[in-house]
C-alpha cells in the first residue's frame, strides 16, 4: 500500500514575510527626486531668462541703496528681497543674470571634457596597443593634478576670462571620462557581437557608432551628472579668486568674493549667491547618484 | 616590481616635463614674456638687461634649456612687488600651508573611516542614511562659500574663533574645519561603498562561517581591502586638496601659499604664480608617485609580481 | 508500513546510519529582488544522518545552494529564511540569536564555498586564515596556533606546509585554495561539513584527488558531509544518499545506488536520461523541455507538472505528497504507482 502524506504545509502554518517586504521598499523616495528636478529646472530657466526676468538693473549701482538688508530683516524691503551690495545693486538680480554666465561656463566646461574623455576612451579601449596605452598612461597622471593651476596660470597671463575656466576644467575632466569609458569599452569588446562585427569587416566607425556607444551613453550620463556639480564648484572658486569669469559679470563665485570684505556689516551679500550655489550642486549631485542608481549602480567614481 | 617602479618614476618626470614646457610656453603666451616679468614699473635698461639675461634672442629650445637649469639650481626669478626672491618667498611660507593641510587630512581621515565603516556596517538604517546625506552634503558644499558662512557665525557673532590670519592656536580651527570638512564628504562616501562591496564578498562569508564575530569580519577582514581603494584616492584627493586650499587660505586669510598666489594674482605678479605653479604641479606629481609606490607595496597581490 | 508522523514525510529509517545529526523541517527561505519576492526554498524536509555524505542535486536556480547556506544562516541580506526549523542534534538553529549561532559555526558546522578564487581574503596570508579559527574554537594563538595551521595544512595535502604558511592566496592554484578553503573549514573541528559545489570551478582532472581528499578527511574527522553539486558523477562517486531538488523543494530523496538505478520521480528520471551515454556515441543529447518555474510566482499544483511526461489533472491542481518507497527512498509525485 502507498503512504501519502498530508499536503506540504504544516497546519497552522503562518509565513512570515515582513522583513523581506521591507527590504524591497525602494531607499531612493519618489519625492527627494521630484524635488531635485524642480530646482534644477528652476536654476535653468534662470540661466535661459534670468536677465530678462531679473526686477532691477543687475549692472546699475544706487549708492542711496547700497548694503540694505534682505526683506525679512529690520532695514529691508521688498524691493531688493535679498537686500544690495555695496553698490546699491539688488543681489537677486544680479544672482539671476550670474546663473547663466555660471551654467554656460560650467556646461561647456563639463561637454568638453565629456566629448573629449569620451572619444580618447573609445579610442583607447576599442583599439588597445600602443594607443590605448598612451592614452590610460597620460589619463592617471592627469586625474591626479588640481584643476585650479591651469586656470592661475591663464588668469595671470592672459588674464581672467570664462574660456580660461573651459580649458582648465577640460583638461583635467577629460581623464575622469577617458578612464571610466575606456573601461567599459574593453568589457563591451570582449562581448560577442563586437567581435563577430569586427570579422564580418564592418567598418570601424559603424562598429563605433552602432555597437559601442549607445552601450557607454548612460555612463557617460551618470558620469556627466556626477562631476557637474565638482565643475561649478571648480568655476565658482575660480571667480572667488579672480581667475574665472571677470566683471563686471556677476557671477556667483565673484559676488561671494565682493561680499568677504563686508561679512560683518552685510552678511548677505556672500551668503545669498552661496545658497544658490550649494543648492544647485546638491541637486546636481543627488540626481546624478539617481540616475547612478538607476542606470550603472556598478560605476566606480573616484 | 623594480621595474614597474621604474616605469612609473619615467612617467613622472615625464609628466613633470610637460608642466615645465606649458608654463614656459604660457609665459610667451602672449607675445613676449618681458612684460610679465617685469611689470609696469620697470625701465628701457631693466627690459634690456632681462632680454640679455634670458637670452631670447636664442632658438626656443636653448631658452627652455636654461631655464630649465636655472630653475633646477632654485632660481624661480623674483616677485614684481616686492623683488625678493620667488625661492625664499615659498620657503618662508609654505610651513604654514603645510600645517593646514596635514592637520585638515588628518581630521578627514580620523573622520571618515570610523563613518565610513560604520554606515556600511548598519546599511539601510539611520545611521547609514544620514552619514550617506551629510557626505552629498558636505561635496556641494562649496568650500569657499563654506568658509565665510563659518566666519559669519563663529568669528562675526559668536566671536569664539578669529575671523583671520594666524594668531595662536585657536586661528587654525575654522579653515582646517572648512577644509577637513569637504574632503570628509568624499572620502567617507567611498570608505562605505568599499566597505559595502568587501562584505559582500565571498571571504567575508567564509569568515563568517567560520564563526567570526562580526566585529572581527568588519575591522579585520574587510577594511583591509577596503583601504586599497581609499589609499588609491588619496592621490586624487590631495589634487583637491590643493585646489581647496588656495581658495581657503584666500577666505581665512591663513599666510600660506594659496593666500599668497591669491595676491599674486591680484597684483598680476607673474613669477610668484608661475613658481607656485611649478611648486604645486610638482607635489601633486610626486604625491601621486607615492601613492603609486605605497600601493604596490601594500598590496601583496602586486608585492611579489 | 512507516507511520505518518507530524512532519508528514516519510522518515529515513533504515539504511547503514542511523544516527540523526541534522533535521530540516518545512524550510522555506525566500528572496527579495527585482522589485518582488522570490519563493527560492519552498518547503523543504531533509535529514543528514551523522557520518554520512549526503549529496543535494539539482539544476542552478532549483534552491539547493540557499538551503546550504540557510542551515548556516548565512544567506545574505536579500534573502531571508521565513519558515520551517533546522534541528541540529534536537537544538533548532533558526531560532538562536545571532551570538549562539556564531558559536555553531565552525565548531559544529563547516562550510566550502563554490568558487576558491573568491572565497580567500586576497590581503591576509594564507597561514593566518587557517589560524584564525582556532583562536576562538580551540584557544589557540602565536606558535601553537601556526603549529597547528600548519598540521591543518598537511592533513589537506599541501605541499611544504610550513614555507606556505606566509604565502598569499594568489600564489595558490584553484585546487590548492580549496584545500586551503578546507583546512579552513576544518579547524574548529566541526562534525557536519557543508560543501557548496566545491569541485565546479575545478579542473576535471583536479577534481576527483579532492573528492578522495574529502572522502579521506570524513574517515579521519568522522565528518558528515552534505555535498552539493549538479553532477551525479559525483554524487555515484561519493554520496550514499542523494536528494534531487527541483523548484525549491525536495522531490526525490534516498540511498544513491536506489536513486540512480531506479528513480522514481519523473524529473529524477529525466535528468537521468539526459545524461550522455559515452558507449552511444551516435545518440542525440536529450533535454528535458521547458524551464523550471519563475521562484517569483505563485505556483499551484506539482512544480515540474508543465514538464512532465506523466502529467495528469490532478498534479496541476494539488502539491503532491510524499510517497514511501521502502529502504529509505521517498519521492513526491501523484504518478507513482502502488508497489
Amino acid at each position: 500500500m502507498v503512504e501519502r502524506a498530508t499536503p506540504t504545509a504544516m497546519p497552522g502554518e503562518t509565513v512570515d514575510l515582513s522583513r523581506l517586504q521591507e527590504r524591497l521598499r525602494s531607499n531612493r523616495g519618489r519625492t527627494t527626486l521630484a524635488v531635485v528636478v524642480a530646482i534644477l529646472g528652476l536654476v535653468l530657466l534662470l540661466g535661459v531668462f534670468g536677465g530678462a526676468l531679473a526686477p532691477h538693473d543687475p549692472f546699475a549701482p544706487s549708492l542711496s541703496d547700497r548694503l540694505t538688508p534682505p526683506f525679512w530683516q529690520s532695514g529691508g524691503s521688498a524691493e531688493f528681497p535679498l537686500g544690495t551690495d555695496s553698490l546699491g545693486r539688488d543681489i537677486l538680480s544680479r544672482i539671476m543674470l550670474g546663473a547663466r554666465s555660471t551654467l554656460v561656463v560650467a556646461t561647456a566646461a563639463l561637454l568638453s571634457g565629456a566629448l573629449i574623455g569620451t572619444i580618447l576612451g573609445m579610442i583607447g579601449g576599442f583599439f588597445g596597443g600602443t594607443i590605448d596605452a598612451f592614452i590610460s598612461r597620460a589619463a592617471d597622471i592627469t586625474i591626479g593634478f588640481p584643476m585650479i593651476l591651469v586656470a592661475l596660470l591663464f588668469a595671470v597671463t592672459v588674464g581672467p576670462r570664462p574660456e580660461n575656466v573651459v580649458i582648465s576644467v577640460a583638461a583635467i575632466l577629460w581623464a575622469r571620462f577617458a578612464r571610466v569609458i575606456r573601461g567599459e569599452v574593453v568589457s563591451l569588446r570582449q562581448r560577442g557581437y563586437v567581435e563577430s562585427a569586427r570579422v564580418s569587416h564592418m567598418p570601424t566607425w559603424w562598429i563605433l557608432l552602432r555597437h559601442i556607444l549607445p552601450n557607454i551613453l548612460s555612463t557617460v550620463l551618470v558620469l556627466a551628472s556626477l562631476q557637474m556639480g565638482w565643475v561649478i564648484i571648480v568655476e565658482a572658486s575660480l571667480s572667488f579668486l579672480g581667475a574665472g569669469i571677470p566683471l563686471p559679470e556677476p557671477a556667483w563665485g565673484a559676488m561671494v568674493a565682493d561680499g568677504r570684505d563686508y561679512i560683518t556689516e552685510a552678511w548677505w551679500i556672500s551668503t545669498m549667491p552661496g545658497v544658490f550655489i550649494v543648492v544647485t550642486v546638491l541637486a546636481l549631485n543627488l540626481l546624478g547618484d539617481w540616475l547612478r542608481d538607476a542606470l550603472d549602480p556598478t560605476l566606480r567614481v573616484s | 616590481m623594480i621595474r614597474h617602479f621604474s616605469i612609473r618614476v619615467g612617467q613622472a618626470l615625464l609628466a613633470l616635463l610637460v608642466v615645465l614646457l606649458l608654463v614656459f610656453l604660457s609665459s610667451r603666451a602672449t607675445g613676449s614674456p618681458l612684460d610679465l616679468l617685469l611689470g609696469p614699473q620697470a625701465t628701457q635698461a631693466d627690459y634690456a638687461r632681462l632680454e640679455r639675461e634670458l637670452g631670447l634672442d636664442q632658438p626656443i629650445h636653448v631658452q627652455f634649456g636654461r631655464y630649465a637649469v636655472g630653475l633646477a639650481s632654485g632660481d624661480m626669478g623674483k616677485s614684481l612687488r616686492t623683488r625678493e626672491p620667488v625661492a625664499s618667498m615659498i620657503a618662508s611660507t609654505a610651513p604654514a600651508s603645510i600645517v593646514l593641510g596635514t592637520a585638515s587630512l588628518a581630521v578627514a581621515a580620523l573622520l571618515a573611516v570610523p563613518l565610513g565603516v560604520f554606515a556600511a556596517s548598519h546599511r539601510g538604517q539611520l545611521v547609514d542614511r544620514a552619514t550617506t546625506a551629510l557626505s552629498v552634503f558636505w561635496m556641494s558644499m562649496a568650500p569657499f562659500w563654506f568658509g565665510i558662512v563659518l566666519i559669519a557665525v563663529f568669528a562675526v557673532r559668536l566671536r569664539w574663533f578669529p575671523a583671520g590670519g594666524n594668531a595662536g592656536i585657536r586661528s587654525i580651527v575654522l579653515p582646517g574645519l572648512t577644509l577637513a570638512l569637504f574632503a570628509t564628504g568624499g572620502l567617507t562616501r567611498l570608505i562605505r561603498t568599499s566597505m559595502l562591496e568587501a562584505l559582500g564578498s565571498e571571504y567575508v562569508r567564509l569568515a563568517r562561517s567560520t564563526g567570526a564575530s562580526e566585529r572581527r569580519v568588519l575591522w579585520r577582514h574587510a577594511l583591509r581591502n577596503a583601504l586599497l581603494p581609499a589609499v588609491n584616492y588619496l592621490g586624487i584627493l590631495f589634487a583637491l586638496v590643493i585646489t581647496v586650499n588656495a581658495v581657503v587660505e584666500a577666505v581665512f586669510d591663513w599666510p600660506g601659499l594659496g593666500r599668497m598666489v591669491y595676491n599674486a594674482i591680484l597684483s598680476r605678479d607673474f613669477p610668484v604664480v608661475q613658481g607656485l605653479v611649478l611648486l604645486a604641479a610638482t607635489i601633486a606629481i610626486g604625491v601621486n608617485l607615492l601613492v603609486d609606490v605605497v600601493m604596490l607595496g601594500i598590496d601583496p597581490r602586486t608585492r611579489r609580481g | 508500513m512507516t507511520p505518518p508522523n507530524d512532519q508528514n514525510h516519510a522518515v529515513e529509517e533504515d539504511g547503514p546510519f542511523q544516527d540523526v545529526l541534522l533535521e530540516i523541517r518545512g524550510l522555506r527561505t525566500y528572496v527579495a529582488s527585482s522589485g518582488q519576492i522570490g519563493r527560492a526554498v519552498d518547503g523543504v524536509w531533509l535529514d543528514a544522518h551523522r557520518g554520512e555524505t549526503l549529496g543535494i542535486v539539482g539544476e542552478s536556480g532549483s534552491g539547493k545552494s540557499l538551503t546550504a547556506l540557510s542551515i548556516m544562516r548565512l544567506h545574505g541580506e536579500n534573502a531571508e529564511v521565513v519558515g520551517g526549523q533546522i534541528l541540529y542534534e534536537g537544538t533548532d538553529l533558526l531560532k538562536l540569536s545571532d551570538d549562539q549561532m556564531r558559536a555553531f559555526r565552525g565548531a559544529r558546522i563547516g562550510y566550502i564555498p563554490q568558487d576558491p578564487m573568491s572565497s580567500l581574503n586576497p590581503v591576509i596570508s594564507v597561514g593566518k586564515q587557517i589560524a584564525e579559527p582556532l583562536r576562538w574554537h580551540l584557544g589557540l594563538r602565536g606558535k601553537e596556533a601556526r603549529a597547528r595551521a600548519i598540521e591543518l595544512m598537511e592533513m589537506v595535502h599541501i605541499p611544504e606546509a610550513g614555507t606556505r604558511f606566509d604565502s598569499f592566496p594568489h600564489e595558490f592554484s584553484g585546487g590548492m585554495r580549496q584545500r586551503v578553503v578546507g583546512a579552513i573549514a576544518l579547524g574548529g573541528q566541526p562534525d557536519l561539513l557543508i560543501a557548496d559545489e566545491p569541485t565546479t570551478s575545478l579542473d576535471v582532472t583536479i577534481q576527483s584527488a579532492y573528492l578522495k581528499l574529502l572522502r579521506e578527511l570524513q574517515r579521519k574527522n568522522n565528518l558528515t558531509i552534505i555535498f552539493i553539486t549538479h553532477d551525479f558523477g559525483i554524487v555515484a562517486n561519493l554520496c550514499d544518499r542523494v536528494a534531487v531538488m527541483y523548484a525549491g523543494r525536495v522531490v526525490e530523496v534516498g540511498p544513491t545506488d536506489t536513486v540512480l538505478l531506479s528513480p522514481a520521480h519523473p524529473y529524477t528520471q529525466a535528468l537521468l536520461e539526459a545524461l550522455p551515454d559515452v558507449a552511444e556515441r551516435t545518440q542525440r543529447l536529450k533535454t528535458i523541455g521547458g524551464q523550471p518555474p519563475s521562484i517569483f510566482r505563485d505556483a499551484v499544483g506539482c512544480s515540474f507538472a508543465p514538464r512532465c511526461k506523466f502529467r495528469m489533472d490532478i498534479c496541476e491542481q494539488e502539491d503532491p505528497s510524499d510517497v514511501a518507497l521502502g529502504s529509505n527512498h521517498r519521492a513526491s509525485c501523484f504518478a507513482i504507482g502502488p508497489y
